[in-house]
């Protein structure tokens, strides 16, 4: 297997991200076009959808039909851009960098802010006076009280209210229909016509039933949009290139035609093919579904026959694979999401997340790294652009050192990407939710870290997010919460002079946890339900594994399985507090400092007014997670169990699983920013840690926060979680690139599922926060996902400065001086 | 010193430094020689001592009533572990060892000063196949040490002054027992990788390095590590209430003089 791997690794070498320009002219080119856009809204789907809905509205039209019919005539009438020479066709918007509007879920949250959201402050997004009056005359009003959000309201007011205070929980279905792999092997082996075909007798098989044959007639009308849209672009750059006077232009119009007027409506025959086939399917996804963490997936798998093929007949150089491959990056990188200015505070800096994954094992547990994976590590050394989200799994018994090293060597180059992914436990973990063993070792990486065989698990892994600081204040509050003031939330569980012992206080930890999660799942499934009532996914669904044979929409439980997500704000912050809670109030052999619950929360509610004292014995001398303290071992192994436990009890609306993860996007800076003070010692409006990542600043070495991490039972985080490291930066040498993968490695064997780094010391991130020219590109690792700094919030910024740095030579903890 | 249980200042985990792959250190109080220079100066007296971070004080007055300082103002320098503790602490990052080809380094202070508490803890690194690096300032009882060594791979042998009197001089101890234990060691089968701390004004000057060059002719020795001076020392003499030495510089030599010494040095022993 794989016998060019040598030579093609060798090939590689000649290429470095100092030697763009001169050896990979186009991507240098690319590259700086992409350093200088600005993002603008854009509104040309909303105006086709809105158009389209209102038009058959009262008709008694099916929804799967009207829907397909919407999304078809968009991208039939999509306007047809190139910007740039991109060897590909197709783009997610009109704009160069665009911000897709979606009124269905949260266009119509900029409704008030259409005159300013081209000049604000922080990431501003064009609008011309012309969109906005569009939006505000033709989109907005219709969508009014028919968004998804406002459908729900109309069935549970209450329950839609709590998550519009945002720190109790927040569902995302709110925003989005996404959070999964696509299966685009279907495409490619296929082509769409195949797919249309098999819809079509699907069709005729099923006349009987009206449901299915209205779903398989509606996947027919949304992939003749696709087939549309390839035509159009074909046809666009025939013209242009007849009037093209320069040569190179001239023969990518050519060859762009040449492309999209066999793929994706045929199978594709070569690479350029395959990867162009690949984009105008996610393009087409975008037009359905909002773009958030639609996921390439295992690139190096599913392109690999088309690469090997033309390599080996010597159709297609390394330098034509990177260029394409390159070309693929950029055209994953030119949309954004749509931020209003409120949420730039909770969310602002991210992009659209695709995530990709690379390496790994396949479907019989045998090494998968190719001749690909390493051209796609290659690319991800010389881009280091916000968006794909590359991954790279890595089986620390099967996958070789060559392969964990030449990971670690980007990493360290590019100082961000790509994050780490830990096969043997990630494949156990995805076992235990019931997926095969063949389906769990062919899982691809979704949005940030979350974990679903791909094209098989409709995930939709992001549907909720636990706030845990609101839990913890709850069960300290008699069940009151900041926002909803004297009456409990949904049970009293006792003021803390009731309880006697930890376990009183565990006891109504864990209902006010209960409570929390049953809450948020009915509120998701009803979401879910309105999913299924108003926005049906035939296109989605024809490029998935499941709905064809089943007849059935993926939101309608099409897939093969049906998982949803949960993830957790705050644990690392709130697992310190609850050992605080043990260690001062109920362990009576802790001679230094003796508080009881009621004193220590009026001294948590005060923000530690006057309580220096307290204070110092918290930030000095208390357990924490992160370290091989035995409290914080047993309340981190409990806190993640319960999480697991609480969820396991539930299904969603497809009847599929909910996983439990921790990752935490940029909520753990901005929901730190609006809450008070936690019995761990941190003051009020300061960020939560990241993720699962021990929180910043605690007394710890390397090896002790690595392995607490690592302890942490992974059958219980089945969506994963994202644990942030901070190294100094270290010279890229052959000596450190070992130390680096080989301490990677140990934490693999150890436990952990996943791992992220940002090679930056404290002074550089000071830096790039006062003078935002100073290091205009700097790319980080947020929890989950990349960034540039300078697009970051405040919250966000601070956080990432203050993370925990570690030198990797000494492996000691480099405290932040203030 | 022997039978009682040693104090240890603290333990590095993680590190790259002090021996092959990913190690464990443990830096036990106490030595029997008294370098000015010493950039550990917390690890020269085998009592605990206390350090002072004034700057950090809140007033709490938890010193007065007999109580741990919360704010780390006044710092405890040594703590005792029995030897299954510190094994257990050991172990912890076995798997890192293993994954690096690294293992646990004993250093000081000087390891050698503490022969019993060692017996009892080497043989189960053993056990656990995990690679022992030492230390040593070369001032120990070399029929005690002569047990351990079944149990150990490396050991980073410091010589500094060879001249006998100009070491007791600065360094508290003539060099003979130093000297004479590097001789007997080398012709053991561990392996020894001598190491010089490019002192200025004390190891680093010509007539040192002349001598020093001659004794590792001696022993045909062609291979050894460099360390350089570094003031570092001094931020904790102060913290100590201890005295700085006059004659050593304020500052760290530059590479290029560091250089010098070293292709000096080599010079001679090549």
């Amino acid at each position: 297997m794989y016998q060019k791997i040598d030579e093609v690794k060798n090939k590689l070498k000649a290429f470095s991200p100092e030697n763009l320009k001169e050896k990979l002219p186009l991507l240098d080119t690319l590259l700086f076009l992409h350093n200088s856009e600005i993002a603008a809204v854009d509104i040309e789907r909303a105006k086709f959808m809105t158009a389209h809905l209102k038009a058959t509205e009262g008709q008694n039209i099916p929804m799967p039909i009207r829907r397909a019919e919407a999304i078809s005539k968009y991208l039939s009438n999509r306007k047809i851009v190139f910007y740039d020479d991109n060897m590909l066709g197709g783009a997610t918007t009109s704009k160069p960098l665009g911000a897709p509007l979606y009124p269905e879920f949260f266009g119509l949250s900029i409704w008030p802010e259409l005159g300013t959201i081209g000049d604000r402050d922080d990431n501003p997004q064009t609008l011309s006076k012309e969109e906005a009056d569009i939006l505000n005359f033709e989109v907005f009003p219709y969508w009014m009280n028919r968004s998804i959000s406002e459908e729900v309201r109309k069935v549970d007011q209450s329950r839609q209210s709590l998550l519009e205070k945002m720190i109790i929980y927040t569902i995302s279905k709110a925003a989005t229909i996404s959070h999964t792999t696509p299966c685009y092997e279907l495409v490619l082996t296929k082509g769409i016509q195949g797919i249309m075909a098999e819809a079509r007798q699907k069709e005729n098989q099923n006349n009987a039933n009206p449901q299915k044959s209205v779903f398989y007639r509606s996947m027919q009308i949304a992939l003749q949009g696709i087939l549309d849209y390839a035509s159009n672009i074909s046809k666009a750059a025939e013209k242009k290139a007849e009037t093209e006077s320069d040569p190179e232009r001239k023969k990518n119009f050519i060859e762009i035609a040449k492309t999209l007027n066999r793929v994706p409506a045929q199978p594709a025959s070569g690479y350029l093919e395959a990867v162009n086939s690949l984009w105008i399917c996610q393009v087409a996804i975008f037009a359905e579904n909002s773009n958030m963490a639609i996921n390439p997936g295992r690139l190096d798998q599913i392109l690999y026959p088309y690469f090997i093929k033309e390599y080996e007949q010597g159709t297609l150089t390394i330098e034509d694979a990177l260029n394409i491959t390159g070309s693929l990056w950029f055209k994953i990188a030119d949309n954004v999401n749509l931020v209003p200015q409120a949420a730039e505070r909770l969310f602002g800096g991210a992009g659209a997340v695709p995530a990709i994954t690379l390496g790994g094992v396949d479907k019989d547990g045998n090494d998968a790294v190719n001749e690909l994976t390493y051209v796609l590590l290659k690319i991800t050394e010389l881009l280091p652009i916000r968006d794909p989200n590359v991954n790279a799994r890595f089986h620390p018994d099967v996958n070789s050192k060559e392969y964990r090293n030449e990971v670690s060597r980007v990493i360290l180059t590019n100082k961000a990407i790509p994050a780490f992914f830990n096969d043997k436990e990630n494949i156990n973990t995805l076992e235990n939710q019931g997926e095969s063993l063949e389906h769990s070792r062919d899982y691809a990486v979704i949005g940030c870290v979350e974990l679903g065989s791909a094209g098989r698990d409709y995930s939709a892994s992001s549907s909720i997010f636990m706030m845990m600081y609101t839990v913890l204040y709850m069960a300290l509050h008699n069940g009151r919460t900041p926002v909803t003031g004297e009456a409990p939330l949904w049970e009293a569980t006792g003021d803390p002079n009731r309880f006697r012992i930890f376990d009183d206080f565990w006891n109504a930890y864990k209902t006010q946890t209960r409570h929390m999660a049953k809450n948020a799942v009915a509120l998701n499934n009803l979401y879910g339900k309105k999913h299924q009532e108003f926005l049906p996914t035939p296109l989605l669904s024809a490029m998935f594994k499941g709905p064809m044979k089943n007849g059935k929409d993926l939101i309608d439980g099409g897939a093969v399985y049906n998982s949803s997500g949960v993830t957790h704000i705050a644990f690392p912050d709130v697992c310190d507090s609850i050992c605080a809670i043990k260690d001062i109030c109920f362990n009576p052999e802790n001679t230094n400092i003796q508080l009881s619950l009621p004193e220590f929360v009026a001294a948590v509610d005060s923000n530690f007014q006057g309580h220096d004292v307290l204070l110092a014995y918290l930030k000095n001398h208390a357990p924490k997670y992160g370290t091989s303290h035995p409290l914080a071992k047993e309340i981190s192994g409990k806190l993640i169990k319960l999480g697991y436990d609480v969820f396991n009890d539930q299904k969603n609306y497809r009847g599929g699983n909910y996983r439990v993860a921790y990752w935490t996007m940029t909520n753990h800076a901005g929901y730190g920013k609006v809450t008070g003070a936690l019995p761990s010692g941190r003051k009020a409006n300061i960020p939560f840690s990241s993720g699962i990542t021990p929180v910043s600043q605690i007394n710890t070495q390397l090896t002790k926060a690595l392995n607490a991490v690592a302890g942490l039972n992974s059958a219980h985080t089945p969506g994963a979680y994202a644990l942030n490291m901070k190294y100094s930066p270290i010279q890229c040498s052959d000596e450190n690139i070992e130390r680096f993968g080989s301490i990677v490695q140990t934490y693999m064997n150890q436990g952990g599922q996943q791992v992220q780094f940002n090679i930056q010391d404290y002074e550089t991130l000071k830096e790039a926060k006062a003078d935002s020219d100073a290091h205009p590109h700097l790319l980080v690792r947020v929890s989950g996902y990349s960034a540039y700094f300078k697009s970051l919030n405040e919250a966000m910024q601070d956080e990432l400065i203050t993370r925990s740095q570690y030198n990797l030579s000494s492996g000691k903890f480099i405290p932040l001086s203030s | 010193m022997d039978k009682k249980q040693p104090l240890i200042f603290d333990i590095a985990r993680g590190s790259f430094e002090d021996g092959p792959g990913v190690r464990t250190t443990i830096f036990f109080k106490g030595c029997p020689l008294t370098c000015p220079w010493c950039h550990n100066p917390e690890s020269q007296s085998y009592n605990t001592e206390t350090m002072f971070f004034p700057e950090d004080c809140i007033g709490c007055k938890n010193c007065e009533n007999d109580k741990p300082c919360f704010s780390l103002a006044r710092r405890t320098v040594g703590q005792s572990y029995s030897p299954d503790q510190l094994i257990n602490i050991l172990l912890e990052d076995k798997p890192f060892y293993d994954d690096s080809k690294g293992g646990v380094t004993f250093s000081g202070g000087e390891a050698f000063s503490f022969p019993h508490y060692l017996s009892q803890v080497l043989p189960v690194l053993k056990d656990y196949k995990i690679h022992v690096a030492f230390q040593t300032c070369g001032y120990f009882n070399f029929s005690d040490v002569c047990l351990l060594l079944p149990y150990i791979d490396l050991i980073y042998f410091d010589l500094k002054i060879m001249d006998s009197d100009t070491h007791k001089k600065w360094i508290g101890k003539p060099n003979t027992l130093i000297l004479d234990n590097f001789s007997k060691l080398f012709s053991t089968d561990v392996r020894i990788l001598p190491r010089i701390a490019l002192i200025p004004g004390f190891v680093a000057t010509r007539e040192n390095l002349d001598l020093l060059a001659r004794f590792y002719l001696l022993h045909d020795i062609k291979n050894c590590e460099f360390l350089f001076y570094h003031p570092g020392g001094n931020e904790k003499r102060k913290r100590l209430n201890k005295s700085l030495c006059k004659k050593l510089p304020e500052k760290p030599l530059s590479e290029s003089e560091n250089m010098a010494w070293i292709e000096y040095f080599k010079g001679r022993i090549l």
